[in-house]
């Protein structure tokens, strides 16, 4: 970590690859599956979040460590840290999104899709890694 | 002016900037904490086995109280640049204490929480505590060298990673890069492809540029001007804010290497 922040890659913005999206569905107790729903929206800001955005500072942190476990699972060698971290992510964000609605108490599945950056209707959905919450 | 006066002038305007950018830092990581999140993601019985012998520095206690550290270290730091004896060792302490808080979040959190502004602004801290050490003046000066060295390689490398891409040229990347929803770029954003290819051939001219800023002093001033700019934009375009924070510390780096080298050339 030392040297990380000490000689950090600098390579920003480099090439348009495809972006990991981190999505969750529920399913209702009589096994209907709901839609998949895109998580970790970006928060809104105001010109207030040139200098000072926690919730977009947050956003990103979350959003490292989902792409560094879809990285870990390109490469074959996923890792329970990553994995459990991202678990911990969709539990949040699942409580947080869907806390207002109503919806039946059932188990959430979650996945990470690579998806291209501009997405098209024609996209074929390509599933990096996935797996089920407790109910 | 001679040397030692400018480069009084530009570690104390180094200070004043970090300790700004940090104060930044402490208020956000108090949000976040705030918020929850920490708690619910970043759970210690999860990251405990990463963190092996760190565990020790990672207690809820240690964590709940580095945004009150961080903006007493950052107030000081900010003193510092302010007084008129620099004898003492305050800033020097400060800053050392600052970059060893950088870390301890990365720990905390696993990763870094906003990319490589996170680095950048752990160089600046741990590069500034042994620029205003009792030090040698030689050690004092490498020490800002070689921040400006990172900030000049930061944007180098960009725009030739960036340079070698056609995407790139023709603004098909940028553009692609502002449709990441993770990013979350404003709607009122213009994406004409046309002003996409000016302003994407515009970042990779820029970038490359970065070696004109040793020219002279004058241009170094001129870089820095646009670099600023530059992070303004982006921070407005994709909420990369800290970015403007951390390279706004570290900038005025990139003057006293332009002067040092005319100095000494």
């Amino acid at each position: 970590m030392l040297l990380r922040l000490l000689f950090p890659s600098w390579a920003f913005f480099d090439r348009v690859t495809e972006v990991p999206r981190l999505q969750a569905r529920v399913t209702a107790h009589d096994g209907t599956l709901g839609p998949w729903h895109d998580l970790l929206q970006a928060p809104p800001r105001t010109w207030r979040s040139v200098l000072y955005h926690p919730e977009g500072t947050t956003h990103l942190a979350l959003h490292s460590a989902v792409d560094r476990f879809a990285m870990e699972c390109t490469l074959g060698e996923p890792d329970a840290t990553s994995r459990a971290l991202v678990v911990a992510i969709v539990e949040h964000e699942v409580r947080a999104r869907f806390a207002q609605d109503d919806q039946p108490a059932g188990r959430w599945e979650w996945r990470i899709i690579a998806a291209p950056a501009v997405p098209t209707d024609g996209d074929a959905v390509r599933v990096m890694c996935g797996g089920g919450l407790p109910s | 002016m001679s040397l030692a006066t400018e480069f009084d002038t530009v570690t104390r305007l180094m200070q004043a900037l970090t300790a700004l950018a940090m104060i930044v830092v402490a208020l956000e990581w108090q949000a976040m904490q705030a918020s929850g999140v920490l708690r619910d993601v970043w759970r210690e019985e999860t990251l405990r086995g990463w963190w092996g012998w760190r565990r020790l520095l990672m207690r809820d206690g240690i964590t709940r109280a580095m945004p009150w550290v961080q903006t007493s270290l950052a107030s000081l730091l900010l003193l510092a640049a302010m007084l008129d004896d620099r004898r003492d060792s305050m800033g020097a302490m400060a800053a050392a204490g600052l970059a060893v808080s950088v870390w301890h979040t990365a720990v905390r959190v696993r990763g870094t929480m906003n990319g490589g502004s996170d680095g950048m602004l752990f160089i600046v801290l741990l590069m500034l505590a042994l620029a205003t050490a009792p030090v040698s003046t030689r050690v004092q000066h490498a020490a800002v060298v070689f921040v400006a060295a990172q900030v000049l390689l930061s944007y180098l490398r960009a725009g030739l990673v960036k340079a070698r891409e056609r995407d790139w040229w023709n603004g098909t990347a940028l553009s692609a890069f502002l449709a990441i929803p993770a990013y979350g770029v404003p709607r009122w954003i213009p994406r004409s492809p046309l002003l996409l290819r000016v302003a994407s051939i515009g970042v990779i001219a820029f970038e490359l540029a970065a070696p004109i800023a040793l020219v002279s002093t004058s241009s170094a001033l001129m870089y820095t001007a646009v670099a600023w700019c530059f992070h303004l934009a982006t921070a407005v375009v994709f909420g990369l804010n800290r970015f403007v924070l951390a390279w706004s510390a570290a900038l005025p780096a990139l003057w006293f290497a332009a002067r040092l080298l005319h100095a000494t050339g």
